[in-house]
């Protein structure tokens, strides 16, 4: 384990329940700048669960995440500036239905990165055409296939430039191009 | 009143929000053969009535109907400020009712508990005559308040039904871009739930014109008082209100097309 590169994700003896039932038992992982983490087990491991406890979605019960310096479960951290910098691709995708495919990824580049609309489309674009949905940009996501919202999903998460992704898509779905 | 109730939906994983209407014309729906006439019978009977009335007994039929639009547009008046204030006072209500924070949520749970509990006609003497001991307001701005916190109540659970019709991935989609929850709130989560809000709404929209009647009792010159008005001064309290209720049904008849119509589109999209 080496020093000189930073640790961006700290998962520290994390334990999480849901009522008994003990979905993360003394989890603990260093995840370095640049560094690329698998992290595989069965369904209903708690693979989602670690997850989604990294930017505050799912509370912890014990043990301690720091990401980027903040301390997520703190509640003093204010923890929209963590989820900024911490991009999130879900299991089901949750991409934005009412908003087409290029709005689907400039919203949050305008409202929360504060980026002008031409700045937050020329990333969108770029980005469009890394995932192959140049021929979309202006559908909604009802039109697109599981794949097509899954690439729109991974597009968004990245277009907010963070400075960590996390995904929780099963691999099988991800056929690179 | 527009009932609120949740259907769980296993496949579609979020809640689909069904709202039955128990107060109120039926709205027609093109599937529904048998509401459908019923709807055109209604209608094109009331304006019949109406036309034969006003021209073979054009006294006091035709008299009576020229003195009642100013009145109508009163109703509409109350109608439509009330409800842009109900809904402002809804979607306050329907937040807080989401709301984690307890004293929040507590005051808006109580509001709708307090406001569902009275009946319409004692609330509106109640908050007419309220607000009379503190401020000196215009009848007609005293009416339209009382209604709008009526009905900001209803309006309330229509919006937190509609808002949790929404699936919770949307917002944890949104936080997780890092925006706030009035953020989320405002670009992801209202705009979608405004479809479910729509149609429960125009429903109450309807309810609201009938209720509105109420306010006569306020000195305020809606339809019905005009009537009254016309009533006490040519002894045809029959007539009159003959005229004052096909003329209401005709309304109503109208908008809660207007509803169905609306909802349709909706539906289609
Ligand atoms: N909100 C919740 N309430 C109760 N139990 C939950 C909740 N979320 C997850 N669980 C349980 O926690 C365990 C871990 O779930 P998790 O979603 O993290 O699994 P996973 O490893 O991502 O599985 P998969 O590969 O199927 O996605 C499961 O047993 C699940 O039933
Ligand atoms: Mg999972």
């Amino acid at each position: 384990m080496s020093t000189s590169s930073k640790a961006i994700v700290r998962i520290q003896n994390v334990y999480k329940f849901f009522g008994t039932l003990k979905a993360l038992d003394n989890v603990s992982l260093d995840i370095y700048d640049g560094e690329k983490v698998v992290i595989i087990g069965p369904s209903g491991s708690g693979k989602s669960t670690l997850l989604r406890s990294i930017n505050r979605l799912e509370k912890i019960d014990a043990g301690q995440i720091i990401v980027d310096g903040y301390s997520v479960h703190d509640e003093k951290t204010d923890i929209n500036k963590v989820r900024e910098e911490v991009g999130m691709v879900f299991q089901s995708f949750n991409v934005f239905p009412h908003k087409t495919v290029f709005d689907n990824l400039n919203l949050a580049q305008t409202v929360v990165r504060k980026r002008s609309k031409g700045d937050a489309t020329k990333i969108s674009m770029e980005l469009l055409k890394k995932v192959g949905i140049t021929d979309k940009v202006d559908q909604y996501p009802g039109k697109l296939s599981g794949g097509q919202q899954q690439r729109v999903a991974i597009a968004r998460a990245l277009a907010m430039k963070p400075k960590s992704c996390c995904s929780t898509s099963p691999h099988r779905r991800l056929i690179p191009k | 009143m527009a009932e609120i109730k949740y259907k769980q939906d296993p496949v579609a994983e979020h809640k689909k929000t069904v709202i039955a209407v128990t107060d109120g014309p039926a709205i027609p729906r093109r599937k529904d053969v048998g509401l459908f006439t019923a709807w055109r019978v209604a209608f094109f009977g009331a304006l019949a009535i109406i036309a034969y009335l006003a021209i073979v007994h054009s006294d006091p039929y035709w008299k009576i109907l020229q003195f009642l639009p100013d009145g109508i547009l009163v109703t509409f008046q109350v109608t439509i400020e009330a409800i842009v204030l109900a809904l402002i006072i809804g979607l306050f209500t329907g937040l807080g009712r989401i709301s984690k924070n307890r004293i929040i949520n507590g005051i808006a749970s109580l509001y709708v508990e307090v406001i569902r509990g009275i009946p319409l006609l004692v609330q509106l003497f109640y908050i007419y005559f309220a607000l009379g001991r503190f401020v000196n307001l215009p009848a007609m701005a005293s009416a339209v308040i009382a209604m709008a916190v009526c009905y900001g109540a209803y309006m309330g659970e229509i919006f937190r039904a509609g808002i949790e019709s929404i699936p919770r991935g949307q917002m944890e989609a949104a936080r997780s871009l890092g925006m706030s929850y009035q953020q989320a709130m405002i670009h992801v989560i209202l705009p979608q739930a405004f479809k479910t809000i729509l149609p429960p709404v125009g429903n109450e929209f309807v309810a609201l014109l009938k209720d509105s009647s109420l306010v006569s009792i306020l000195a305020v010159s809606d339809l019905l008082r005009r009537g009254r008005e016309f009533a006490s001064e040519s002894f045809t309290y029959f007539e009159t209100y003959t005229m004052v209720a096909l003329v209401y049904l005709v309304i109503t008849l109208v908008l809660s097309k207007l509803v169905s119509i609306m909802e349709e589109r909706i539906n289609v999209d």
